[in-house]
C-alpha cells in the first residue's frame, strides 16, 4: 500500500501543488488575522478541477506553510500571524532584538518539520487501525462517539464553557435544516425547495471564517490603523544539524504533545504550543534564559504547533470527527473530492490517503527551501493595507460559495453565515465548536435515531454496548477532569489574591 | 427598582442580545415545529423526524437562558458606535445588492460593485486602487473560474 502509494506521488502536479500550497501558506500564514482556515476555505475552489490526491496536498500545505508563515511575523515583530504562534513570540522576538533573527527562523523552520514529520508519522500508524476499529461501530457507537467529541469541544475548547455549548447547539441546528436524514422530510425550509439541500459546509465556512473577517474590518474601520512597522535586520546566521540535535529530546516531547492533543477535538494549537513551552522550561537546565531568547524557547511551540496538523487529522480521516477548524475545512474538502472521511475512507481510498500522507511528509523539504528563501520576503508583507486586501477577499468569498454547486443560494447562506458569524465573534462567542456541530450534528441525529429505531425505542442499546458503554464511561471522566481542573484553577487564583 | 434595573440594563452587551435573541428564534422554532416538520411515522411515534430539533431547540432555549444569567453580573462590551456599525450594515447590503443583481448584470460587475463599496467603506480613496484593484481582481478572478476552472459564473 505504501508502495503503491508513493507509486501515485510521481507525478508533477503533486509536487506543484505542495510548493504552490507552502508559498502560499507561508505569505498568507504571516499576515495577522489571515489565518490557515481562511485560506483554505478560499483555495478551495482552485482545487475542483485538480485530482484528489494534488488538491488535498495544495490544501494541506498551505495549511503546514500558515503555520510557519505565522511564526515569521511572531519572531521578528512580536505580531503573532496565528494564535498558536504567540508562544513562538515569546522568546523568538528576544532573540530578533539581539540581532538574531535569522537564527530564530531557522530554529523555528527546522523544529516546524520536525514537528510535522513525528505527527505524520503517528497519522500513518494510528488511523488506519483506529479506522478498522470504527468499522465494527454500530449506529449506538458512532453515536456515542459523536457525542463524546461534542462534550470534549464544550469542556476542552477553551473559553466559556456555556458559550460553547450554545455554539455546539446552533451547529447542530443549523445541520437540522433541509430533509430528515431518516425520513427524507423538510425541516425548517420555509418551503424553499433550495434549502432543502440544507447548509452546505463550504459557504457556511467561507461566511464564516473570511466574510465574517471583511464585516469585522469593517466594523473597526479605521478605528485600528495598520502601525508603520519596524523590521529588525536580519543578520546572516547558521544553525547547524548538531544545533537542533542537542534539543532532540525537547522536539520530542513537544511533538508528542502537539500530536496527542491535535487529537482532542477543538483545541487546537494554542494549547499545546504553550503547554510545550512550559515543558520545555521545566526541563531546561537553564530555565532562566527562557524569555531572554533561548533557541529550545523557540523550537518547543513551533514543534508542537506543527505537529498538531497530523494528530488533528487522526479522528478527522479515521472517524470523520474534524480536531479543529482548519480540519474541519479539510474534511470539507475530502468530501468534495468525493473521499468522504471516516472508517471506509481507508478502506475505499487507502492509495489515495495513503499518497496524501506520504505528501505531507515530503513537503518537509519544500518547506526548509521555501522557508529559507520565504522569510525575508513574506515579512513584508504585513505591510499591506486592509482596505486592499479586504475587497479581494470578498471577491474570492462570493467566487468560493457560489463554485460548490454553482448555485447562488449557497451565496446568499455564505452572507448570512458571514453576517453570523461577524455577530458571534464580536459577541466573543468561539466559531469552531459551531463548525463542529455543524459537521457532526447530522450525524449524531441520524445514528442517534436509528439505535433508537433498531432497539424499538429502548435506550438500553447505549449500554448494552460494551464500546458504546465505554465511550459514555469517557465522557463522564471528562466531565468529572474539567470539573476538577477548574476547581482547582479557581483554588489557585485564590491563593494569589490571598498572597497579593 | 427602577434605578437597579436602568444599572443592570446598562452593564447589557451585544453578548446578552445575542443569547436572548436565540433563545426567543428557538422557542419561535419550537412554536412552528407542526408546520416545519411534517411527519410521516413508520410505527414508533417518539423518534420521527420531531424529535432530534426538539431536543436541540429546547437545549438552546436553556444554555441561552443560562448564558445571560451568567452575564449578569458583569459589564459587557459596549454593542458599539452607530457610525461602526453603519459601515457593517452598508457591506452586508453591498454585497446582498451584488447578490440580487448577479443574474442579471453577471459576476464580474456585481463582484467588482460589492469590493469597490469594501474598499471604499474601509477609507481608500485612490481611485486607481478603489476601482483599479477591485476590477483586476474581479476580472482576474472570473476569468480564472471560466477558463481555468471551468466554473459556470453567471
Amino acid at each position: 500500500m505504501l508502495l503503491d502509494a508513493l507509486n501515485a506521488l510521481m507525478d508533477i502536479w503533486v509536487l506543484v501543488a505542495a510548493v504552490a500550497g507552502i508559498v502560499t501558506g507561508i505569505i498568507i500564514g504571516a499576515i495577522p488575522g489571515l489565518g490557515p482556515t481562511m485560506a483554505i476555505a478560499l483555495l478551495i475552489p482552485v482545487t475542483f478541477t485538480m485530482a484528489p490526491i494534488p488538491a488535498i496536498t495544495l490544501l494541506l500545505g498551505v495549511y503546514q506553510g500558515a503555520i510557519f508563515g505565522g511564526s515569521i511575523s511572531a519572531i521578528l515583530l512580536n505580531v503573532p500571524g496565528t494564535p498558536s504562534s504567540a508562544a513562538t513570540a515569546i522568546d523568538g522576538y528576544a532573540m530578533a532584538r539581539k540581532g538574531e533573527g535569522g537564527r530564530a527562523l531557522r530554529v523555528a523552520l527546522y523544529a516546524s518539520v520536525a514537528g510535522n514529520i513525528f505527527s505524520c508519522l503517528v497519522l500513518i500508524v494510528l488511523a488506519q487501525p483506529l479506522a478498522s476499529m470504527a468499522l465494527n461501530f454500530g449506529p449506538a457507537e458512532m453515536a456515542a462517539l459523536m457525542f463524546f467529541a461534542l462534550l470534549v469541544i464544550i469542556l476542552f475548547g477553551g473559553g466559556v464553557r456555556l458559550d460553547a455549548a450554545l455554539m455546539v447547539l446552533l451547529g447542530v441546528f443549523a445541520g437540522i435544516v433541509g430533509l430528515d436524514p431518516i425520513e427524507g422530510t423538510p425541516r425548517f425550509t420555509f418551503d424553499s425547495f433550495a434549502m432543502e439541500n440544507g447548509m452546505q459546509l463550504i459557504p457556511v465556512l467561507v461566511g464564516l471564517f473570511a466574510m465574517s473577517e471583511v464585516f469585522l474590518k469593517l466594523f473597526q474601520g479605521k478605528a485600528a490603523p495598520q502601525k508603520q512597522v519596524e523590521i529588525p535586520t536580519i543578520q546572516p546566521s547558521n544553525v547547524s544539524f548538531w544545533d537542533m540535535w542537542r534539543m532532540r529530546a525537547t522536539l520530542f516531547w513537544s511533538s508528542l504533545i502537539g500530536t496527542f492533543v491535535g487529537i482532542l477535538p477543538g483545541i487546537g494549537s494554542t494549547v499545546p504550543a504553550f503547554m510545550s513551552y512550559s515543558l520545555a522550561r521545566a526541563r531546561s537546565k537553564q530555565p532562566q534564559t527562557f524569555g531572554d531568547g533561548a533557541d529550545e524557547g523557540v523550537a518547543a511551540p513551533e514543534a508542537a504547533n506543527n505537529a498538531v496538523t497530523g494528530g488533528a487529522l487522526i479522528p478527522t480521516l479515521a472517524l470523520g470527527i474534524p480536531g479543529d477548524a482548519v480540519t474541519a475545512v479539510i474534511l470539507g474538502a475530502f468530501m468534495l473530492q468525493g473521499l468522504a472521511p471516516g472508517p471506509f475512507l481507508f478502506r475505499d481510498y487507502g492509495v489515495e490517503v495513503y499518497a496524501i500522507f506520504e505528501a505531507l511528509i515530503l513537503s518537509s523539504i519544500p518547506t526548509i527551501i521555501f522557508g529559507l528563501l520565504l522569510f525575508k520576503v513574506a515579512v513584508h508583507v504585513i505591510r499591506i493595507q486592509p482596505r486592499h486586501l479586504f475587497p479581494t477577499i470578498t471577491v474570492l468569498a462570493l467566487l468560493g460559495a457560489f463554485s460548490v454547486n454553482n448555485s447562488l443560494v449557497d451565496v446568499w447562506v455564505m452572507l448570512g453565515a458571514g453576517f453570523v458569524g461577524f455577530l458571534l465573534r464580536r459577541a466573543g462567542f468561539p466559531l469552531p465548536p459551531l463548525l463542529i456541530g455543524l459537521i457532526l450534528g447530522t450525524p449524531l441525529e441520524q445514528s442517534m435515531r436509528q439505535a433508537l429505531l433498531t432497539s424499538n425505542g429502548s435506550v438500553s442499546i447505549f449500554w448494552e454496548s460494551n464500546i458504546a458503554l465505554s465511550i459514555l464511561s469517557l465522557s463522564v471522566v471528562a466531565i468529572v477532569i474539567s470539573v476538577a481542573l477548574t476547581m482547582l484553577h479557581q483554588r489557585k487564583k485564590g491563593h494569589a489574591n490571598d498572597a497579593s | 427598582m427602577t434605578t437597579s434595573i436602568s444599572t443592570l440594563l446598562a452593564k447589557r452587551g451585544l453578548q446578552s442580545l445575542i443569547c436572548l435573541l436565540l433563545a426567543v428564534l428557538a422557542i419561535y422554532g419550537l412554536w412552528s415545529l407542526d408546520s416545519q416538520v411534517q411527519v410521516f411515522s413508520f410505527g414508533d411515534v417518539l423518534y420521527d423526524a420531531q424529535f432530534f430539533p426538539r431536543i436541540v431547540l429546547s437545549l438552546i432555549i436553556v444554555t441561552a437562558v443560562l448564558c445571560c444569567l451568567a452575564r449578569l453580573p458583569q459589564q459587557e462590551e459596549p454593542i458599539g458606535s452607530f457610525a461602526a456599525w453603519a459601515r457593517v450594515l452598508l457591506g452586508v447590503g453591498a454585497v446582498g445588492l451584488a447578490l440580487w443583481l448577479m443574474p442579471n448584470v453577471g459576476f464580474l460587475l456585481s463582484a467588482f460593485l460589492a469590493a469597490v463599496v469594501i474598499a471604499l467603506t474601509l477609507g481608500e480613496r485612490h481611485l486607481a486602487l478603489y476601482l483599479g484593484l477591485p476590477l483586476l481582481v474581479a476580472t482576474l478572478v472570473t476569468v480564472g473560474a471560466q477558463h481555468g476552472l471551468n466554473i459556470p459564473l453567471p
